[in-house]
This record gives structure tokens, C-alpha cells and sequence, in this order.
């Protein structure tokens, strides 16, 4: 379902196609405000390549994966035997497992519901295909959007869910890094979320 | 925490006389203003915006037997169970029956105000459960036992050496003066009890009737981790957050969070709709909500005091009150400090416990001013003063004895001709006591002298001059 912000022309755009390269280019803007590393690429098979560097440069060993199946499984495969990461696939796990593995990985990669261009959100709509603990327990979360899932804000996500017949259990709204000011008015980046927040933007298909 | 709100005279006296402390009331206070500015100017009209959130938690209030009703029936057949509780010892009771009813052990908290208005904590360690506050600055405030400084910040006064010393103890881990160090090293400690916890104890920010979900705003993802991974999700909720449909309540979270911490938006915001579904792979399989009442049903049934409730906790009275900014959330000697305080404090404990929390507001009424909740105030502490000398059984006031200067001035002003002769003996009187220019100290008024001066009176009255000036009509 289609929220309705989307279909509404931004003022001074010209059409569809531009209207969603501002919202892509706000969400950047503002997800990198929020202390995200953000990345967009054409189409999702161009992933691999796009997170081959980061993961590497990360040092990750295990990259958990929620939502498989939106992404190009088999490109991802070849580009984790190829760096020697294990890739492990949330569907393939129990319940237990998963709890674990969120806890002992070294990233995860979850594909975002919905994201909210004004404030670089990520919006996960949790479900058995999308577990809750995958975008909080690692130290570095990638999260890929597709960018007909963008809408505006806060408030279009309420236009959003409120169309819906039916609420999921949980429904988490990620805007960057998890923080704390506690001592001393300190800013701390990474507290008990993911140390590192990549985004992925995806700007064709679905 | 045990409230200590009568110990406030002393406290302020102290916080006053600690510089450092005093410095950082203004720093924090001046740094969560200029954010919350910041924040605001997202809005196309930040006016609007507030306005609007003020006129959902009115109207809430107006239908809140309704929407309770309707939240719990939502709540029930989204798969969460519902509970009612009087007041602070039934809500514990209730959180210790399910808890004991699971085995558990370890609990972790995400920050629950009303969860330290019931002293759930000495509660579950009485009864031998181990309890870890989630949030940094409330995790170092439970390990130390003080009082919070900051609704936002718990624990920004206690110095790093000493968040080092704790922390060495506590973890075993090497000194350090780096916050984002000791940060990494209450996460390494915390994650561990997160992993093992039975059961997650949360607040509640907002509720949806329409929808009978929870909404809980954070930064830190601790609610996230102790409502992700434990097999049981406790929800306190006090019960006057409830608001009608979703779309509202992120309405008054996107305020609370620019009002709270001056964000555009918060790192995590959670809408939790029942407990997790069997079929999902985490999140709890148990989602209990308590509806604490503690004193709210009779502050909703009295007209004068219904206003409270409206009250979000996002602190931006804090940060704006000339008393608050001087003396720091401790003084005022319980869970909700600043104009906050002065204004919920004396209707959840009575008014004699909380006499001088709101007679001390200047009344400058800069906290109504930036209230998204549309709280007056002064409104409020004036009803207050106005029991609390008439005295009250309801809300445990005491009738007030007028002091004789008091009625002596109350006597004065009662007819003109008294006004003037009396204004005229006090000012000969205090030119009298009158040394280069400054009064410092008068018979009866001990206290106020103590930190101030007085101006001596000025050679010419108002009214001598007025009827000068106005000789001949003009």
C-alpha cells in the first residue's frame, strides 16, 4: 500500500522521478545529521559491491541478514565467500538462535519498511520476517531502503500505519546512532544500539 | 525513591552554596534551551505545533474514563494483558506476582518515572530480584542511591572520578575519565544482563486508545533491548497518558522529544502493539500493562488540579525556571523536580510534604509559557498557596498560620487612609535602618535579609509625585 505523501507533488518538483531524488537526497541529508554513513545505489544487485569495501574495512566475520528476500541472495553469498564472512540468514534460524546470533554477530543487514525523508528515519514494521533484536543488538547495522518505501515524517508514518488493518507487535522508528549525554553532557555515540548505522539507499525496484 | 520534598529549604540552601553544582544546573538548563529553540524551528509554525499537542492532551483528558476503557479492550485483543492498580503498593504487588509467577530473577528496566514514584526497585530487591536500570545516567544513579538532577540527565552532576571509581568497582575495569569509555564499559556490562534477563520493565511515553499500543521514546536502546529480548515485557503506565489514535500520539511525540532534548527526533521510537506473536522469532511472549492510578483518579475528578495530568515529563519547564536553574533537581528531594515538581509533587504526596516547592516560584511564568501540554502553572500554584493556608483534608494541608506581619499588612490595606499612614511609618522606619543607600537587615524578616538587601525608600512617594505632577488636571 502506497502512503498518500508520496503521491503528493514537493513543491517546485517537477514530477515522480524528481520528487524522489529530494526525498532521497533530505533522508541522506538528514540520516548523515544523525551520525549515519548513508549509501545509494542504483539497484538492489549493486549491493554487494557497495558493502564489499565496508564490510571489509569493518572487519566483519558474521553479517546477519533479515529480510533475504528483497536482496540479490546469491550475489550477496559470493561476495561474503569471497571476503570469508559467514552470512547467516534470520529464516534459516530458530527462534533462539536468532536471539543469539543478534547478540554475537558482527553486523547485520535488514531491509527497512518504510523511511521517513524528513528526519533520516528507518521504520521497521516487525514480523516474523523481521525480527526486532537484528537492527539493535550488533554493533553496526546496515539497514536498505528501496526508495518508493520513503515518505515524508512522523506524521505520514501515522497516515501510513493508521491504513493498515492490522498493527505488527512492534513497530521501530531508527534515526542514526543509538547516544547518551549522561555524563558530564558528553555526547557518546553507540550505547546500547549499534555502534555504526549504515544506510542503504536503493533507488530502483522494489 | 523516598520522597524527601520536606527537606527542600535545607537542600536548595546547599545546592545554592555549591558553585559547581549550580554551574551546571545553568549549563544544562541553557544547553537544553538553545536545542529546544533549534528543534522547534522545524516546524513550519512551532506555535501550531504546540498548540495542537495541547489541545490532544486536553481533549485526552476530557475522555480519559472512555479512552482508558478503550485502550485496555484494544490492548486485550491485541494479545497484551491489562492491569489496574490503586496505588503504589498494588501496582509493586502486581509487578511481583508476575515475576514471581515466571521465576524471574533478573529484571532490566528501560527509564520509568512512575516506576520510581511506586519505588518498584526497593520493592523487587526486597523480594531478592536483581534490577538494572538500562539507561546510563539512571544505571549510575541506582548504583550510587541519589537523587536525579535532570529528568533527562539522572546523574550529570556526580563527577566522571567518581562514574570512574564506581565503575572500576562495580565492572572492574581500568580507571578512566573518558565518558565515551566508561560508556563502552556499561555497555559491554549491561549487554550481558540484557542477554540473560527474565523479564523487561518499561514505561510508558504515550498510549493509543484507538489501537491499544504503547509508544516509548528513546536514545540509548536499552527499551529497544528490554523490550526485544526478555520473555516478559512489563509496561508501567500511569494513567493519564493515554491519548485516541496513533497519529496523535506521535504527534505528541514528535513535540515531547524536540521539547525534551531539543532533537528533531529521538534515536528510537517503539510502537508496541500486544506481545510478540508466536510465530515471531523475538520479543516477548508476555505483554503486561499496568495502569498505575496513585492519586491520579482524584486529581481527574477535581476540576482545579485535572490540568496536571496534562503533564508529558519532557522537562522543558526545567530548563526555563529561575529556581530549578539555580539549585538542580536534587533540592527538590524526589522523582519530579522543576516546575514539574512544584506542580505534580504536592497532589501525589499532599501539599504539607510539598508546602515550599511551590511557594518558591518567582512567578515568572516562563514555564507556561513553553509547556507543549498547555499547563498554567501559576494557576496552579496558587490554588495550592490558596489550600495550603485554608488548609485542606483532601489534599493533606494543614491550615495555614498567617504570620502577624501578614495580617498586619492585609489589615493595612484595607482601607486607603490606613494604606497611606502605614506606608508613611514604614518608610520613616526604614529610613531610619537606611545605611549608603541599602536596607540589610530588619526585625521579623531574618530570612529574607539573609540574601538579599533592600533599596531604601526614594525621597519622593508614587503618590506625592503623581499628585505633583498631575496639579491642574493634567
Amino acid at each position: 500500500m502506497k502512503p498518500e505523501s508520496k503521491k503528493e507533488p514537493k513543491e517546485g518538483g517537477g514530477g515522480d522521478k524528481s520528487d524522489l531524488t529530494a526525498l532521497m537526497d533530505e533522508f541522506s541529508s538528514q540520516a548523515q545529521l544523525a551520525a549515519a554513513r548513508t549509501v545509494r545505489i542504483k539497484k538492489v544487485e549493486d549491493l554487494p559491491l557497495a558493502l564489499q569495501d565496508y564490510l571489509a574495512e569493518k572487519g566483519v566475520k558474521t553479517l546477519l541478514v533479515a529480510g533475504q528476500d528483497r536482496l540479490d541472495l546469491q550475489g550477496m553469498e559470493e561476495m561474503a565467500a569471497g571476503l570469508g564472512i559467514r552470512l547467516i540468514l534470520c529464516d534459516k534460524l530458530a527462534k533462539e538462535e536468532v536471539q543469539n546470533i543478534s547478540f554475537e554477530c558482527d553486523a547485520s543487514l535488514t531491509v527497512v519498511d518504510v523511511a521517513l525523508a524528513k528526519t533520516g528515519s528507518m521504520v521497521l514494521l516487525h514480523g516474523m520476517e523481521s525480527p526486532r533484536l537484528p537492527s539493535v543488538a550488533p554493533p553496526v547495522h546496515i539497514g536498505l531502503i528501496f526508495a518508493k518505501d520513503l515518505i515524508s515524517d512522523l506524521n505520514a508514518l501515522g497516515d501510513f500505519l493508521e491504513q493498515r488493518e492490522r498493527l505488527p507487535s512492534a513497530v521501530t522508528v531508527i534515526t542514526g546512532v543509538s547516544r547518551t549525554a549522561d555524563i558530564n553532557l558528553n555526547l557518546t555515540l553507540g550505547m546500547h544500539g549499534p555502534l555504526e548505522v549504515l544506510a542503504v539507499v536503493v533507488e530502483e525496484g522494489s | 525513591m523516598k520522597p524527601k520534598t520536606e527537606l527542600f529549604r535545607r537542600n536548595a540552601r546547599e545546592s545554592l552554596n555549591n558553585l559547581a553544582q549550580r554551574q551546571l544546573a545553568q549549563q544544562i538548563a541553557g544547553l537544553f534551551r538553545m536545542l529546544r529553540q533549534f528543534a522547534m524551528q522545524s516546524y513550519p509554525d512551532p506555535k501550531k505545533a504546540l498548540g495542537e499537542v495541547a489541545e490532544i492532551r486536553r481533549r485526552s483528558l476530557e475522555e480519559l474514563p472512555e479512552l482508558l476503557v478503550r485502550f485496555s479492550e484494544n490492548a486485550e485483543a491485541a494479545g497484551a494483558r491489562v492491569h489496574w492498580a490503586r496505588d503504589a503498593e498494588e501496582a509493586c504487588q502486581k509487578v511481583v506476582d508476575i515475576l514471581e509467577r515466571h521465576g524471574a530473577k533478573l529484571v532490566v528496566k528501560g527509564k520509568s518515572m512512575v516506576s520510581e514514584e511506586i519505588e518498584l526497585n526497593e520493592v523487587l530487591k526486597e523480594k531478592g530480584i536483581e534490577v538494572y536500570e538500562g539507561d546510563l545516567g539512571e544505571f549510575i544513579a541506582q548504583q550510587v542511591g541519589i537523587s536525579p538532577f535532570h529528568i533527562v540527565a539522572p546523574a550529570v552532576h556526580m563527577p566522571v572520578s567518581e562514574i570512574s571509581r564506581l565503575f572500576t568497582q562495580i565492572m572492574g575495569i581500568e580507571p578512566t575519565e573518558d565518558p565515551a569509555r566508561l560508556g563502552r564499559a556499561a555497555r559491554s556490562y549491561l549487554r550481558e544482563k540484557f542477554r540473560q534477563a527474565d523479564c523487561g520493565i518499561t514505561g510508558v511515553n504515550v498510549a493509543v486508545a484507538d489501537t491499544g499500543s504503547i509508544v516509548l521514546v528513546e536514545n540509548e536502546g536499552n527499551i529497544r533491548l528490554a523490550t526485544s529480548k526478555p520473555r516478559v515485557h512489563i509496561a508501567l503506565m500511569s494513567l493519564e497518558k493515554v491519548v485516541p489514535t496513533l497519529k496523535e500520539a506521535l504527534q505528541v511525540v514528535d513535540v515531547l522529544v524536540k521539547s525534551c532534548t531539543g532533537q528533531k527526533i529521538s534515536a528510537y521510537i517503539s510502537i508496541i502493539t500486544g506481545a510478540a506473536k508466536p510465530w515471531e522469532k523475538d520479543g516477548p511472549e508476555e505483554l503486561h500493562i499496568i495502569i498505575v492510578d496513585n492519586g491520579r483518579t482524584k486529581i481527574y475528578s477535581t476540576p482545579e488540579t485535572r490540568e496536571a495530568l496534562r503533564c508529558i515529563r519532557c522537562g522543558a519547564c526545567l530548563g526555563v525556571c529561575p529556581v530549578y536553574t539555580r539549585i538542580g533537581g536534587p533540592a527538590y528531594g524526589w522523582v519530579y523536580s522543576g516546575p514539574m515538581g512544584a506542580v505534580l509533587n504536592p497532589l501525589l504526596l499532599g501539599l504539607d510534604r510539598c508546602r515550599d516547592l511551590f511557594e518558591a516560584c518567582t512567578q515568572c511564568g516562563y514555564c507556561q509559557e513553553v509547556c507543549p501540554a498547555g499547563i498554567k502553572h501559576l494557576d496552579m500554584y496558587h490554588h495550592y498557596r490558596g489550600l495550603s493556608w485554608r488548609g485542606s483534608t483532601e489534599w493533606r494541608a494543614e491550615k495555614g498560620r498567617i504570620p502577624f506581619g501578614l495580617k498586619l499588612w492585609a489589615w493595612a490595606v484595607g482601607s486607603p487612609s490606613r494604606y497611606i499612614m502605614g506606608g508613611r511609618l514604614a518608610r520613616f522606619f526604614l529610613k531610619v535602618k537606611s545605611r549608603e543607600g541599602r536596607i540589610r537587615d530588619l526585625p521579623f524578616l531574618k530570612g529574607w535579609f539573609a540574601v538579599r538587601d533592600l533599596p531604601s525608600p526614594s525621597a519622593v512617594t508614587f503618590r506625592d509625585w503623581w499628585s505633583s505632577a498631575h496639579k491642574g488636571g493634567r
